[in-house]
């Protein structure tokens, strides 16, 4: 069996952003590398600022790199030919769609911009309208879709030119549940016909689903990656039990000194090798939860639980 | 060219329940700027600097006025609009279209948009009672070219501006000044010669230059060659201007 070559390659990739005025030039990518196999869903986490949104601007071609190589289909990403841009398509942060057409003709420029015929067009618009459960709103303007359906159109228009890779930037923020659930099955959909996702998120129930491997970066530098399976097993322990506080005093006089805790406020939490030894501990008059650990764990672990701007 | 045709068609089809909004900017308001000034206003305007009927005159500065603000209007405010409050440009550049072509499909639309205005014009002025003959014509194509300079000037403070407001800074230093120094209602002898060469960045004079003498056959070519050359170098500056600024600001700064 044959190593695939990664679709995504990215060597000490760098991005500073020039002074303006009195603000400092900013080093928002810092000698990041990293691969993306074909046919998986990549995760690219971090904190606001940690370089996310700039280093998928940097593979769009939408911001120029400073440094390093960055390169889709084994080709430098200033330098893709325009048959290799038509097999890329963004899902951008914000849904920068056209409020001046429908919503089917919103399909139909974009589609234009790939080089798709028209007659294709005619077929595929109304086609992927359905896949997004957005036929009734065809005609509608963009300014009468709620937030998830503009969501949603702008994965269709991210469909639209049946890409082999797509980037989406943080595809599901501000969307209910059943919004993100809809996405969610669209992404794992896409993923079994083999296309390549690579995606940020601020959700790390999303990023643990979704993705077969996961990177984590930070101040524009990669903390770790791995498998989500791989990045917890390294950084935490298998089981969480979040006590309640105050925490029973007979808590304390046992051996829980042993066991990593970290205090979040109104609780402590737990991080245990054991399950059964630790729940023995417990007195009866603690009041816990106990779940597994989980990418939340990890980032928190590596990020630190400062807020971020 | 594929892409100024999707570009050219994406405006084509947004005007699709705008269009007595565009009618009335690209249409009613030149005719009404063009019947004030070519009637109102010509009673009292005779003079030697102008050796035909006032409407004859001021027919081609009011097609190249009305042109030249709606360059002005579509490339800065609309396309600011476009680019930096939509996003809709990094939408259009997540595809194969390129900077330069993104710039060239907006700057035809514009330029399209200005064709048709000074059409009807035109046609109106004839209407009107104004002398015209078939030279014209030629005068068009001479629109298409300023259009596309003030587009590009247009698209240049866009691209420097950081809020839409600042683009009325620009709108004063070129759509205002083209009305009043650019020769369209006066002709630019009338001014001081220091006034015409502060204004000599203005497309609309070395145009006017042209098309004047044009229109009332008496066009000597042998003594256009600065305002031509004027004309040509206002347009690639401006141009260049307008991909640079998008350049720096879409990619390096972004």
């Amino acid at each position: 069996m044959t190593a695939k070559a990664p679709l995504i390659t990215a060597e000490n990739l760098t991005k500073t952003y020039p002074a303006q005025g009195k603000a400092p030039a900013v080093h928002a990518v810092q000698g990041v590398t990293f691969v993306v196999q074909p046919g998986t869903c990549t995760g690219l986490l971090g904190p606001n600022g940690a370089g996310k949104s700039t280093t998928m601007r940097m593979l769009m071609g939408l911001t120029r790199k400073s440094g390093g190589s960055l390169s889709i289909f084994g080709t430098d990403t200033e330098s893709l030919s325009r048959t290799q841009r038509t097999r890329i398509s963004l899902v951008p942060q914000d849904d920068n769609l056209d409020p001046d057409l429908t919503v089917a003709e919103n399909l139909f420029v974009y589609g234009l911009f790939f080089g798709i015929a028209r007659a294709t067009l005619k077929d595929r618009v109304p086609q992927l309208l359905a896949y997004m459960q957005l036929e009734d709103k065809a005609d509608a303007r963009v300014s009468q879709l709620s937030g998830g359906m503009k969501r949603r159109l702008t994965l269709a228009r991210a469909l639209v030119n049946d890409p082999d890779l797509i980037i989406m930037d943080e595809p599901t923020t501000g969307l209910d549940p059943q919004a993100r659930v809809m996405i969610w099955q669209r992404v794992l959909e896409l993923k079994k016909q083999g296309k390549t996702i690579l995606l940020t998120t601020h959700y790390m129930d999303e990023a643990q689903r979704l993705c077969d491997h996961i990177i984590l970066i930070d101040h524009g530098t990669v903390l770790d990656e791995g498998t989500p399976k791989q990045l917890i097993a390294r950084h935490s322990k298998p089981h969480v039990f979040d006590v309640t506080k105050p925490v029973p005093a007979a808590l304390g006089k046992l051996k829980l000194g042993e066991y990593e805790s970290e205090d979040v406020g109104d609780s402590i939490l737990y991080y245990v090798e054991d399950a059964i030894t630790f729940r023995k501990q417990l007195p009866e008059t603690a009041t816990y939860l106990h779940r597994p650990a989980n990418m939340e764990d990890v980032f928190l672990k590596l990020t630190g639980r400062k807020l971020r701007e | 060219m594929r892409f100024i045709s999707i570009i050219v068609y994406r405006h084509i089809i947004a005007l699709n329940g705008a269009w007595a909004g565009m009618f009335c900017n690209v249409v009613l308001e030149p005719l009404v700027f063009l019947v004030g000034f070519g009637f109102g206003f010509a009673r009292i305007m005779a003079g030697e600097d102008i050796n035909t009927d006032y409407l004859t005159f001021v027919l081609p500065g009011m097609m190249l006025w009305s042109s030249a603000a709606t360059a002005i209007i579509e490339g800065s405010f609309t396309v600011h609009r476009r680019c930096f409050d939509l996003k809709l440009w990094q939408a259009w550049l997540a595809t194969p279209l390129t900077l330069p072509w993104l710039l060239a499909g907006e700057t035809t639309a514009i330029a399209l948009r200005c064709f048709v205005s000074s059409l009807v014009m035109l046609l109106m002025g004839a209407l009107l009672g104004a002398h015209i003959n078939l030279w014209w014509l030629a005068i068009l194509p001479l629109i298409l070219l300023v259009c596309v300079a003030h587009a590009a000037m247009g698209m240049w403070a866009a691209s420097l501006a950081t809020k839409r407001d600042q683009l009325m800074a620009m709108w004063v230093f070129l759509g205002s000044t083209t009305l009043i120094f650019g020769g369209a209602l006066t002709p630019t002898t009338t001014f001081p010669s220091w006034v015409n060469a502060i204004f000599s960045y203005l497309p609309t004079p070395h145009a006017l230059a042209f098309i004047r003498p044009m229109a009332d056959g008496t066009l000597a070519f042998e003594s256009l060659w600065y305002h031509g050359a004027m004309l040509a170098l206002i347009t690639v500056c401006s141009v260049a201007l307008a991909l640079t600024g998008f350049m720096r600001r879409l990619y390096k700064e972004a």
